[in-house]
């Protein structure tokens, strides 16, 4: 295999809750985890393993108690507050279980919001917003208010959002979990879609074993531990 | 994030949810439009005031005579007639102008010639008749509607001429008469059983707004003699009330005050009478100083209503906040820096209060004009309170609104997006 860019380092990630209390909780225990760039990764667990506060550790919501994450090349474990509000904007695209989309906002207004922090001027938003909502089908429904779109349709509108900055990764916590058996694999056709075409990191964070064997790589994660790093079936697809 | 984007937003957010609005911006709406109305019919007032001293009154002391009071400081049970004895006289006059030549500038002197009836052909009306010297009506400042004023040969001559009302003429010609064409007329009035026939030179017009019905001293029967008229009449030449036109540049309130003690010497040893005179300047100053109470008053009562709307606007900011608690996670989650955050709110704020600083200046003025409309003078709308009103509904939106997005700002993004 040809060196490839590392996308996200993580080493020696702990993370601890109420520390210094009695019920001091270490709900990671040293994560050494590095994803290349274009890879399609998922990460399966029980609920309890640590999944979500990995997440939240790559998706630089939160901060490690101890060890080092670099992101596409900056050292997030190193920044301020406002820093990880650009870098969030900038390299992480969400995708979340509840779509998480603002009401009362249209589809379009919707996709523009990243690229509204970005600062990116209002043409040029719109514009961007509306091919990506064409990539993920959606070009008809751009003017609809999320209240009148069904899951499926909100999920495809949640991942032209996450898309719009351009994101180094995308990091989807359980994209399909709301979403019924059809509507999930139409929703996963567009992640595998964005991974064969544009080539995007995408980090699928699941309990599903089905999801995850779609993917290139799948870790597992048990009790704050990585005790699996195996390649899926999404290699041959 | 444009300003432009956030003022988009929150009239978006304000707009799912109009009534809920409206009720957060009813203080302010309360608040402002007290302060726009009181200050709408203040300024109009003093307008109005102003307008209608501007010519006389600034510069007049009116004379009269008080009941003396007793001992005791009550005025007596029963009130005595003014007798030709009490009243001031021409020599009293004359000696107060050559004590004060350098202020004393004239007299407006009104008689009291008798009440009655004036009649023309069939039709009968009630009268007063006044007669005035030049000077008086003068600075009566009546609208002639029809005619004009007695020249000055009929002053000086004592003609037998008269000024009559536009109420008046109706009464005795019809509600249709042609007010131009009565000039000439002769009428008779029979005053204490007497007759004495007139011909009308002019007609005024009646101001009959509840300003100078509260304020003025206009009756619908007032009709106007030369003095001289008057006194050949009455065959006395006491005066019982007389205005002093005064050099503008003198202090009136003082002035007022030496001139009651110079006339206060004639009146030491009567027993029923004393002399007052009163000077406009301090009427005004009580006037305004009593329209300063009221607009104390009422910025007061506005103060507490802003209060109260600001601490609304708070309170429901709050709440909006913790119902788009989501929303706030999710707009962190995709790189929404906390200043962004907390300009997004604070401007839902500020919107919020200006319109209903906006609403509270449209009722505001309404009020005022209805306020002016009653007082029939001019609605002066001063831009300076609207940019006051609007300008402290800002301030309002940014301190009030400051606390709850500064709240919101500081959320932490898990916290918010796991919120249910």
């Amino acid at each position: 295999m040809e060196e490839r860019k590392k996308i996200i380092e993580l080493s020696g990630i702990v993370k601890k809750f109420f520390i210094g209390s009695p019920n001091e909780l270490t709900v990671l225990k040293g994560i050494d985890l590095t994803v290349y760039e274009g890879e399609f990764v998922a990460i399966v667990g029980a609920s309890g393993s640590g999944k979500s506060t990995l997440m939240n550790i790559i998706g630089s919501l939160d901060r490690p108690t101890e060890g080092g994450y670099v992101l596409d090349g900056v050292k997030v474990t190193d920044c301020r507050d406002s820093e990880l509000s650009r870098i969030r904007n900038a390299k992480i695209g969400f995708v979340f279980q509840t779509y998480n989309l603002i009401a009362k906002t249209n589809a379009l207004m919707n996709v523009e919001l990243p690229l509204l922090y970005a600062g990116v001027s209002g043409k040029k938003r719109s514009e961007r917003a509306a091919e990506l909502l064409t990539l993920v089908g959606m070009e008809d429904r751009m003017k609809h208010l999320p209240e009148e779109l069904s899951g499926g349709q909100k999920q495809r509108v949640a991942i032209a959002r996450a898309m719009a900055n351009d994101p180094a990764i995308v990091l989807a916590d359980e994209p399909t979990g709301a979403l019924d058996s059809a509507t999930g694999r139409l929703v996963m056709d567009i992640f595998h879609r964005l991974h064969d075409e544009q080539h995007k990191t995408i980090v699928l964070i699941t309990h599903s074993p089905e999801l995850a064997e779609e993917c290139e790589r799948v870790i597992t994660l048990k009790d704050g531990e990585i005790t699996g790093d195996r390649p899926g079936r999404g290699k041959a697809c | 994030m444009l300003i432009m984007e956030n003022i988009r937003l929150a009239l978006m957010s304000l707009k799912a949810n109009k009534m809920r609005a409206l009720l957060t911006m009813l203080g302010i709406i309360i608040g402002i439009s007290s302060v726009i109305g009181i200050m709408t019919v203040g300024d109009s007032l003093t307008e109005k005031v102003n307008s209608s001293l501007g010519g006389m009154g600034l510069s007049t002391l009116s004379v009269g005579l008080n009941l003396r009071k007793d001992e005791n400081g009550n005025y007596p049970e029963n009130y005595p007639e003014p007798q030709d004895k009490d009243f001031y006289t021409v020599e009293m006059l004359k000696k107060y102008q050559e004590t004060f030549p350098e202020i004393v500038k004239g007299f407006a002197i009104n008689k009291n010639a008798g009440a009655g009836e004036l009649s023309a052909g069939s039709k009968h009306t009630a009268i007063t008749v006044v007669g005035g010297t030049k000077d008086y009506l003068e600075t009566n400042r009546k609208k002639y509607v029809a005619g004009e004023l007695f020249s000055i040969p009929m002053m000086q001559n004592g003609s037998q001429v008269i000024i009559i009302s536009n109420k008046a003429a109706k009464e005795l010609y019809g509600d249709n008469v042609d007010l131009n064409a009565i000039i000439g007329n002769e009428v008779q009035a029979s005053l204490d059983n007497k007759f004495f026939n007139y011909t009308i030179v002019g007609v005024y017009e009646l101001d009959e707004s509840p300003y100078e019905q509260l304020f003025g001293s206009g009756r619908s029967s007032d009709a106007y003699i030369p003095y001289k008229t008057a006194a050949k009449l009455t065959h006395t030449t006491c005066i019982q009330s007389f205005d002093v036109i005064i050099d503008a540049t003198v202090n009136g309130a003082d002035f007022g005050q030496k001139t009651q003690q110079f006339f206060e010497r004639y009146y030491k040893h009567n027993p029923n009478f004393t002399a007052y005179a009163f000077s406009m300047a301090a009427a005004m100053d009580s006037i305004s100083g009593m329209m300063n109470s009221i607009t104390a008053a009422i910025a007061v009562i506005a103060g507490i209503a802003l209060l109260v709307g600001g601490i609304g606007v708070m309170n429901i900011m709050l709440v909006s906040i913790t119902e788009r608690t989501r929303e706030i996670g999710t707009r962190k989650a995709l790189g929404a820096p906390n200043s962004s955050i907390r300009l997004q709110f604070v401007v839902e704020a500020v919107v919020i209060c200006i319109i209903g600083g906006i609403i509270g200046v449209i009722l505001g003025i309404l009020m005022g004009k209805v306020g002016a409309s009653l007082m029939n003078t001019e609605c002066v709308i001063s831009a300076k309170s609207i940019l006051l009103s609007l300008g402290s509904s800002m301030g309002i939106g940014v301190f009030f609104g400051y606390y709850p997005a500064n709240k919101a700002a500081k959320m932490d993004p898990i916290e918010a997006l796991r919120y249910e």
